[in-house]
């Protein structure tokens, strides 16, 4: 570039940099600051528009700096801009001298380039310094005003909020929606944790706490003044923002429901993105722990044929509260809770005791081991009640069919005691006297008669004998007795002859009844292990569909195997059904072993439910058919006499001793229907005759007196536990017995009501509280009121007993007694003969006759009352006299729930069936009829005795 | 050419069945209906190719698949492919099969299964206490075969199935019949579904005679081999009742009483019905007293027709069956061959049986009820009471170690029934016991004075010939007691002393068993 150029251009920039900085700085400012702007916004758009402008601006200063160095390079430029801006014509002729000289040296036929380039010169001489200065500083006023405009507009957009620059700018650089910067929003911060209501904690203040525990549920409310107007501010763990509402008193608070441990912070939310404070609180939640119960010497296993009590002494404890206490008992799938507490829920400790008797019918029906825990429930209604589990006591049950195999060799050994007496009669001393018969007979009567002590005597783990069974044995024993004495008395061989065929028909009948009971046993056994196994088939079948863990479910069969195992062997001591089914067993659960042994769980599931099923039947292996034909076979048919002598005997013919005991029962029955038919004929007779006395204004009469009686002991409290209460219920009683014409019954309530009313009234005079004594007057007043009503009572029933000794016909009834009391006579008589039923029930029968015929005698004197008293006395005597439960065998889960019923605490028994037979429905119409009659002592102790049975 | 046929067979079928599959319900595919066919005749590799040919998709080919399956005995192969395409519901058509697999599938879960290729047996034992039992199976059945293949001319293809299990649960399970129809009737063995199930002797206190039934089942598989299952009931029950003892030495008590004397005496008592009347099964008849007169009636009808026709006229008569179809296919086949339908010749049999006597001695007199209105026939037979007091008690004796008084009373017993093998092994037995032995041989020493096989009666008899040294005839007898009651100590053991053991392997082995099972 010329020299004269160079010193012109010097000129034009030295004017006009500053000012150009200047502008270029306060756009630079201006740009920036509106990007802010831009970005505050939070969204996409915002954002994008903002650095869309910032890189403008970039790109314009970096043009501007390009050019510039480009320009100051090129001559041409610099002859139009600095020397045309002083002088445009100089310039133009500059530029024409530029172009020759250009030409020139390109085409040096076109002229010389020395003279180009001189007249070049020449010609840029020509403009002054000054006048390119004049042109500079021109220009640069009009860049410094622009400057000006920008730097004012970047002096606003900062001067208005200067935060809300730093926000955008904050904004634009945020990533994943949060900014890098943290701001101050909200100052004099406080954190406050109110716990969940059911805690009934007192809420707690934190200030500048950067950790905080506090319970599951709790409200966590964060308060504080805001530092900026307009903001949206929000509380966040990072995922989810409670905004700050306004509290009415400057302040801001946000309420933060606490589940999860949290880490909050306060947040400005623009837009898309969260400006963080910075100052986080960490939030510790701290659940609601589950009760803690502690159960003394658990974890345990016990043997429930070795304990009979198993005391469950536990302590129970929550962090918060207790609701609930229940001792759980689990076997297999069943569950049965018992609530042992019921708690208030604030309180936190508790310890009590619980007494297990192996007599309870949980215990008594299980067959899988049970688990005894006691389990704590707290008062949690956040996440809803949790329960806490004691160690567990585990009772191992007996094994099934234990008891019954442990009977039928007791009863095989008195089986083998009469056999041996047989044999010994059959090879017995010659031509004895009758002293010598009789030692002999003693030491063969002594084992036999231990055998059957043992029989028949509970415990030792042996099933009961039933009733009927029991009364027979009993009955066959009673007459070898009388058999071999008769013997002794005459010896010879006629009576000899009777004996040996006396013990024929007793060897058979036991051997029946035993094998029969075997039967039985053997059904209900197999039947209650089906359940066992089908119950592993089951466990099984979950593992398979996924619905159970199989560490679970082999648990579970594993369980079940050990009950089938030893329970198998007690089952194949049970007779020949037993063997069959029992062998059944032992050969399953080998399969089952072998599949669970190679983890092949579903034919283990397989073999578990042939098992069951196969149990669940019950029934021989092989049954029916005259002699085993098939599709194609005659050949299962046995010989005559091995069917004969296979001793198994359930559904042939019944021996003759059987027979005959079953005649006495049935002629039992009978006379129990009878005589129950009789009595009831005797009631309705008396009845009777007391309706008719009862007539018209009798009955409007009592109605009156029962109103009496009400108002008696209007003024006494009801429902409370004390005499005053028992004596208004009793007078209530008694008027409404008076309503529906029942003197006896009011008489007896109104009694009973004045007894209480002075018993009461004793006590409150003894009381030093004056309230109380106060109240015995009133009780005194009561008992006065009420005391003209029972007189009238009294003599109303005076009246009507006279008028049904008068009235009521009981001519006929009396000649049915004696017929009755007659047959009695006759069956005692007969037995007598045959001596069949044992001597508790001969005595009963002889007790019965006696009180009909002096029910007859009070009929004839027309004393109708004791009559019936004498009736149902001898009802009961008859009704004692025939076995209480008849002998089908029981589907109870326990096998020591077939027993005689002698004790009313030993579990679930049958209640007798409308169909059975009359006993237990004659019965039961009494007890009704007693009840709608009242209590006469002789029926209290039936009803009890009733009562008792049904609680059975 | 045959291979061209059954290619354009196959290809015409996968065509048939992929059009039935679209359109549902339709034509049964051939190749099905010829896998069917094979499967009943128990040409089960043939059946297994001819299924490889249908689309297996299609619903008749799986239910057949699933046959195959029951017929090879892996029930749950069955199971797995009805349930895998969905045909296990009440109303799907294989509803019965669906049933049977898996009560099969139950039952034979986990059981030791005995194969012997040599021989060509498979033998399931539902309980593995009846291992010692298999050598015994084996020979019976071998036996068997050759009897078939002689008189019936037909062998059954190998391996052979048996399923011996425990108990009529498992026979029901195993075959379909129903569990109270097999006890109604005493079943003990079916012969279905290419095998045969048969109750263990186990099942019964005194066993059964399972060898004869063997061969009466083994009977059954080779008519239906033979007749591609188109033998109507009558014709095979009467078959297998007249071949059940045709595999080994007759005895003097086979058939009594005479099937004549019984079918004759149903017909009197009202029980008796037309053969063609049947049902579809003995075994599902009402009482057990009319499938005693059914079984009487087959056989004795059979026997007759035999007698007219010779014995060889049965094979060729069974194998043409298989090349009928229409329902009165026997009518047809018996007039071709014979010149008389059924009803012709079933007039002529009951014709023969008006000269029969039915004076039978008490003692074999069937227990049948008289006729409905009628007084029960007197009966001369002894009184099961008799029998059953003076019985019991001379066992319980003996159980007690009274053996004199037990004597007494089984000789009691003894004479009341005076051809009943059980009572005179009873008698036999304690006198044995007391050295009594020239009392005790003459009980047992003659078969013909009993009238029926008993297991302890055979062991006292084969005790005998042996004390003889005829020790063949002793070895006849122990086998016969085997067939009859083999889990008897008595009878394992051949009654040999207590520290001993029998000669032969197999009965040493099966005698070990069952003292190790006695209590």
């Amino acid at each position: 570039m010329p020299p004269e150029v160079d010193r012109l251009l010097l000129v034009w920039l030295r004017t006009l940099r500053p000012p150009t900085r200047r502008l270029l700085l306060a756009s630079s400012l201006a740009a920036l600051f509106g990007a802010a702007r831009l970005a505050r916004a939070g969204t996409d758009p915002g954002r994008a528009a903002a650095l869309a402008l910032l890189f403008l601006a970039l790109f314009l200063l970096v043009l501007r700096s390009w050019q510039e160095r480009r320009h100051a390079r090129e001559l041409r430029w610099v002859l139009r801009r600095v020397v045309g801006s002083a002088d445009p014509e100089q310039g133009a002729r500059a530029e024409r001298a530029l172009g020759l000289l250009e030409r020139a040296k390109v085409d040096p036929t076109s002229g010389s380039a020395a003279l180009a380039e001189l007249h070049l010169t020449r010609q840029v001489s020509r403009v002054s310094i000054d006048s390119v200065r004049a042109a500079a500083e021109r220009r640069a006023r009009v860049l410094q005003g622009v400057a000006l405009v920008a730097a004012a507009l970047s002096l606003g957009l900062v001067g208005l909020d200067p935060v809300r620059i730093l926000e955008g700018l904050d904004v634009l650089a945020a990533r994943r929606g949060v900014a890098p910067l943290d701001l101050s929003y909200l100052h004099a911060i406080r954190v406050e944790v109110q716990p969940p209501d059911y805690l009934k904690e007192k809420p707690r203040q934190y200030v500048d706490e950067p950790k905080i525990r506090a319970p599951y549920g709790s409200v966590i409310t964060v308060r504080g003044g805001p530092m900026h107007s307009g903001r949206r501010l929000v509380l966040t763990d990072g995922a989810l923002e409670i905004p700050f509402i306004e509290d009415g008193a400057g302040r801001v608070a946000a309420r933060w429901p606490l589940k999860e441990s949290a880490t909050l912070d306060v947040a400005a939310r623009l837009g898309d993105v969260r400006i963080l404070q910075g100052e986080p609180v960490r939030i510790e939640s701290v659940p609601d722990a589950p009760p803690e119960v502690i159960v003394e010497g658990a974890p345990r296993t016990l043997k429930m044929l070795e304990v009979s009590e198993i005391p469950v002494l536990y302590r129970a404890s929550d962090d918060h509260g207790l609701r609930e206490i229940s001792l759980v008992l689990r076997a297999g799938s069943r569950e049965e809770r018992r609530v042992l507490a019921r708690l208030d829920g604030d309180t936190r400790q508790d310890q009590g005791g619980y007494q297990l008797r192996s007599s309870d019918p949980f215990l008594r029906a299980a067959y899988l081991p049970v688990e005894v825990t006691v389990e704590a429930r707290d008062n949690d209604p956040l996440t809803g009640p949790k329960w806490g589990k004691s160690s567990p006591l585990l009772l191992l049950p007996p094994a099934i069919g234990e008891p019954e195999a442990l009977r039928f060799e007791a009863m095989l050994r008195l089986r083998g005691a009469l056999v041996d007496l047989l044999a010994a009669s059959l090879q017995g001393p010659t031509q004895p006297s009758g002293a010598e018969l009789k030692a002999w007979h003693g030491s063969w009567m002594t084992p036999i008669q231990g055998a059957a002590d043992a029989l028949l005597q509970e415990g030792g783990g042996m099933a009961p004998v039933p009733g009927r069974s029991a009364m027979f044995v009993q009955g066959q024993l009673k007459k070898i007795r009388e058999v071999l004495e008769a013997e002794q008395r005459s010896p010879g061989a006629a009576s000899r002859g009777a004996s040996i065929q006396t013990l024929e028909g007793a060897v058979l009948a036991v051997d029946r009844v035993a094998l029969a009971l075997a039967g039985r046993d053997a059904r209900a056994v197999s039947k209650r292990l089906a359940r066992v196994a089908l119950d592993a088939g089951d466990q099984l079948q979950r593992v398979r569909l996924g619905s159970q863990r199989e560490v679970d479910g082999r648990a579970r069969v594993d369980a079940a195997m050990q009950v089938l195992e030893p329970s198998g062997k007690a089952l194949a001591k049970l007779g020949s059904l037993g063997a069959d089914l029992g062998s059944i067993v032992a050969n399953d659960l080998r399969r089952l072993r072998r599949a669970l042994g190679a983890r092949d769980l579903p034919h283990a599931e397989l073999v578990a439910y042939d098992l069951g099923l196969r149990l669940l039947k019950a029934n021989p292996s092989f049954a029916g058919g005259a002699g085993g034909v098939g599709e194609g076979d005659g050949h299962g048919k046995g010989s005559p006499a091995d069917d004969a002598a296979s001793g198994e005997g359930e559904g042939s013919e019944s021996g003759e001793e059987e027979k005959s005991f079953d005649a006495e029962q049935q002629a039992l029955q009978e006379l129990l229907r009878e005589h129950g038919g009789n009595l009831e004929n005797t009631q309705q007779a008396l009845r009777k005759a007391a309706e008719n006395a009862l007539q018209g204004d009798f009955l409007e009469e009592a109605r009156k007196h029962a109103k009496s009686v009400r108002d008696a002991v209007q003024g006494l409290p009801r429902d409370e536990d004390d005499a005053a209460s028992s004596a208004r219920e009793q007078a209530e009683h008694a008027a409404q017995a008076l309503e529906r014409g029942d003197v006896r019954g009011a008489v007896e309530a109104m009694q009973a009501a004045e007894r209480a009313l002075a018993e009461g009234a004793q006590a409150a005079q003894r009381s030093l509280d004056p309230a109380e004594r106060s109240m015995a007057r009133g009780l005194e007043e009561a008992r006065k009121d009420l005391g003209p009503e029972r007189r009238w009572a009294e003599d109303a029933l005076q009246q009507m007993k006279q008028a049904m000794r008068q009235g009521a016909d009981l001519k006929e009834a009396a000649e049915r007694e004696g017929r009755i009391a007659e047959k009695t006579r006759e069956l005692l008589k007969g037995q007598g003969e045959r001596g069949s039923l044992p001597e508790p029930v001969s005595e009963r029968l002889s007790q019965a006759e006696q009180a009909m015929r002096d029910a007859v005698r009070a009929m004839k004197q027309g004393d109708g009352e004791a009559a019936l008293e004498h009736q149902r006395k001898a009802q009961n005597l008859l009704d004692g006299t025939t076995p209480r439960e008849d002998e089908t065998p029981k589907e109870t889960s326990n096998p020591r729930d077939d027993g005689t019923g002698r004790s009313p605490a030993q579990g679930p028994a049958a209640i007798p069936k409308a169909e059975d037979h009359q006993g237990p429905s004659e019965f039961r119409r009494r007890v009704s009829e007693g009840l709608k009659q009242g209590q006469t002592p002789a029926l209290r102790d039936a009803i009890r005795r009733y009562a008792e049975r049904l609680l059975k | 050419m045959k291979k061209l046929l059954l290619a354009a067979l196959t290809l015409g079928a996968i065509c048939a069945s992929d059009q039935a599959l679209a359109e549902g319900p339709g034509l049964m595919n051939p190749l099905v209906l010829k896998a069917h066919e094979a499967i009943l005749a128990m040409e089960l590799d043939e059946a297994r190719k001819l299924l490889d040919a249908v689309p297996s998709r299609d619903p008749d080919g799986i239910s057949e698949r699933a046959l195959l399956a029951v017929y090879e005995g892996d029930c749950d192969a069955a199971v797995a492919l009805l349930e895998r395409h969905g045909m296990t519901g009440p109303k799907s058509r294989a509803a019965d099969l669906v049933d049977l697999a898996r009560g099969c599938a139950r039952v034979t879960a986990v059981t030791t299964v005995l194969r012997d290729e040599k021989r060509g047996f498979v033998i399931r034992f539902k309980d593995e206490d009846d291992l010692p039992l298999a050598p015994f199976l084996m020979d019976v059945a071998e036996q068997a075969l050759v009897a078939l293949d002689r008189d019936l001319q037909v062998r059954l293809p190998r391996p052979l199935r048996i399923d011996l299990v425990r108990d009529h649960f498992s026979l029901a399970a195993m075959t379909g019949l129903p569990e109270e129809s097999a006890q109604t009737t005493g079943t003990v063995a079916i012969a279905k579904w290419g095998r045969v199930t048969m109750l263990s002797p186990r099942a019964m206190a005194h066993g059964y005679g399972w060898a004869d039934t063997l061969m009466h089942e083994l009977t059954h598989l080779a008519i239906s081999r033979a007749s591609h299952d188109r033998a109507p009931l009558w014709l095979q029950e009467g078959v297998a009742k007249y071949h059940e003892v045709r595999w080994r030495a007759p005895l003097p008590f086979d058939h009594q009483p005479s099937p004549d004397a019984v079918a004759r005496l149903g017909f009197e008592r009202g029980l008796g019905l037309p053969l063609d009347k049947l049902g579809p099964s003995i075994a599902m008849l009402p009482t057990a007293e009319q499938a005693m007169v059914a079984f009487a009636e087959v056989h004795s009808f059979l026997r007759y027709w035999l007698k007219e026709n010779g014995k060889d006229a049965l094979g060729p008569f069974l194998h043409s069956l298989a090349t009928v179809s229409s329902q009165d296919g026997v009518d047809v086949v018996l007039k071709q061959r014979t010149g008389q339908d059924l009803a012709a010749w079933s007039q002529r049999w009951q014709a023969s049986l008006a000269s029969v006597s039915t004076a039978l001695p008490p003692d074999l007199m069937p227990p049948l009820p008289p006729r409905p209105g009628e007084p029960p026939p007197p009966s001369a037979a002894p009184s099961p009471r008799a029998l059953y007091r003076s019985a019991r008690i001379a066992d319980l004796l003996e159980e007690r170690g009274h053996l004199l008084p037990a004597v007494d009373y089984a000789r009691k017993s003894q004479t009341a029934a005076p051809h009943d093998p059980a009572a005179r092994a009873r008698l036999a037995r304690p006198l044995r016991a007391l050295g009594r032995h020239e009392e005790a041989d003459p009980l047992v020493e003659q078969l013909d004075a009993v009238r029926a096989p008993h297991g302890l009666f055979l062991a006292l008899h084969g005790a005998l010939l042996r004390k003889k040294n005829d020790d063949s005839a002793a070895q006849q007898a122990f086998t016969r007691a085997v067939e009859q009651d083999p889990l008897r100590v008595e009878v394992a053991c051949e009654l040999v002393d207590a520290g001993q053991l029998p000669a032969e392997a197999p009965r040493a082995a099966l005698c070990r068993a069952v003292r190790d099972r006695a209590p």
